[in-house]
């Protein structure tokens, strides 16, 4: 329960103090959508470096890739 | 019950919490991306992959994805070998599709993801949901999956076993100022069943036996990623993750890339990746005596790899072709058939927008 509380405070104070934390501007933000700040999407890309990160270490995680699973080890 | 109530705070937070205006898709508009991947290594392996990939924006608001994966494993590596199997070759068909509704600037994903191969099949569900705020200062995303695998043997009709695995993941994007945002995740992945290689025997006083991991598995993932620009056409990206599981393994891992785009048809791209991990508890070098668990599976003992890579891209209105290769020096601390492996893994592809 008391996990739970300290979990649930986290998130909301995380929900309020991150968008009071830094207020970029839209017309402030010419650097961060340049293509060296923000590359095309390559979801092929992401997908088989996941894919032989996974099936040749021990970790999973923090990639935000899911798919299906294989046999490969 | 408590990984499911932060979720739940979450999604209550993202629903409750700041509007901001919705990206607006141009109906009819989408893109459309082959690609293929070598690994080879030099330790017998080699697997093609060939992938594609296509986007459609059904409306303004939905946008329809899907994919077709193909994978062909050649091996006769020390696993293959040490098992007394001759060179093996097989193939994996993966099929995926989603579809997502973006409204006011809360973001619903969901999709599906089936795989098969001649003696492993998979059915995976997914589901996301993502929100920004603050003028799209701050987004937060929290997504779930569950995959379903049938497991079997080949040349064994009578070998059947199941693994499925949930995993849950929060992320938060932040933008720090006007050159740097910084990206933070948290995954947990709760997965059930036969967690072995029907393949591997691990040795036991000169005497094979099949090898016997926990049922149960619980990993834990927290990552954070920050890229910052030097200058307009340069950025540089520092990450760094935590890994740990119930398993004892306990790993770290480093990243850092630079990404270079002097004007509109070029970008280029160098990446440096460290990774670490210690032993599973029940993972033994040379087994004496039989234990309760018992793996011959390298990638649960002591390792390093790094790899270096670069990707270069170019432009030609609305095509983009693209080519990397990244080079992978593994060391296997513990694991006696296999002191260090090198791996290619190189990958090239096209993608069309219209």
């Amino acid at each position: 329960m008391m996990r739970l509380s300290k979990g649930l405070v986290l998130i909301v104070a995380l929900t309020v103090w991150a968008p009071a934390c830094a207020r970029v501007k839209p017309y402030q933000r010419e650097t961060l959508a340049s293509r060296a700040m923000t590359p095309e999407e390559d979801a092929a890309e992401a997908k088989l470096d996941s894919h032989v990160e996974e099936y040749r270490e021990g970790s999973i995680g923090g990639t935000g890739v899911s798919g299906g699973g294989c046999g490969c080890n | 019950m408590q990984l499911r109530s932060l979720c739940l705070c979450a999604v209550i937070s993202m629903a409750a919490a700041g509007r901001a205006s919705a990206d607006d898709r141009e109906p009819g508009s989408g893109t459309a991306a082959s690609k293929l991947g070598v690994y080879r290594d030099d330790d017998s392996t080699l697997v093609v992959t060939s992938m594609v990939d296509g986007v459609v924006n059904v409306s303004s608001a939905t946008a329809v994805r899907a994919h077709v994966l193909v994978d062909a494993v050649s091996a006769a590596s020390v696993d293959v070998v040490s098992a007394a199997t001759p060179k093996f070759s097989e193939s994996r068909v993966e099929t995926g599709a989603s579809v997502t509704s973006s409204r006011r600037a809360l973001d619903v994903t969901f999709g599906v993801v089936r795989s098969a191969e001649a003696d492993w099949t998979s059915l995976a569900v997914q589901a996301s949901l993502g929100r920004s705020f603050a003028d799209k200062n701050t987004q937060l995303r929290a997504s779930w999956s569950r995959v379903g695998n049938d497991v079997g043997r080949s040349g064994d009709p009578n070998f059947h076993e199941s693994l499925s695995a949930n995993t849950f993941e929060l992320a938060m994007t932040q933008l720090i100022d006007r050159r740097t945002y910084t990206t933070l995740a948290y995954t947990y992945q709760r997965s059930n069943g036969y967690h072995a290689s029907p393949y591997r025997f691990v040795r036991v006083m000169g005497v094979g036996s099949p090898e016997n991991h926990p049922r149960t598995r619980a990993r834990h993932a927290v990552s954070t990623t920050t890229v910052r620009s030097l200058k307009r056409t340069l950025a540089a990206e520092l990450g760094y993750r935590l890994y740990a599981d119930d398993w004892g393994i306990v790993s770290h891992t480093v990243t850092s890339a630079l990404r270079y785009a002097p004007g509109e048809r070029w970008d280029a791209r160098a990446r440096v990746r460290y990774y670490a991990q210690g032993p599973a508890r029940f993972y033994r070098k040379r087994y004496d005596t039989a234990m309760r668990y018992m793996s011959a599976d390298r990638e649960l003992s002591t390792l390093w790899n790094v790899s270096v890579g670069f990707k270069l891209a170019r432009r030609w209105g609305a095509w983009v072709a693209d080519g990397k290769v990244d080079v992978i020096r593994y060391e296997f601390l513990e694991f006696e058939p296999l002191a260090n492996r090198v791996a290619v893994v190189s990958a090239g592809g096209v993608k069309y927008a219209w």
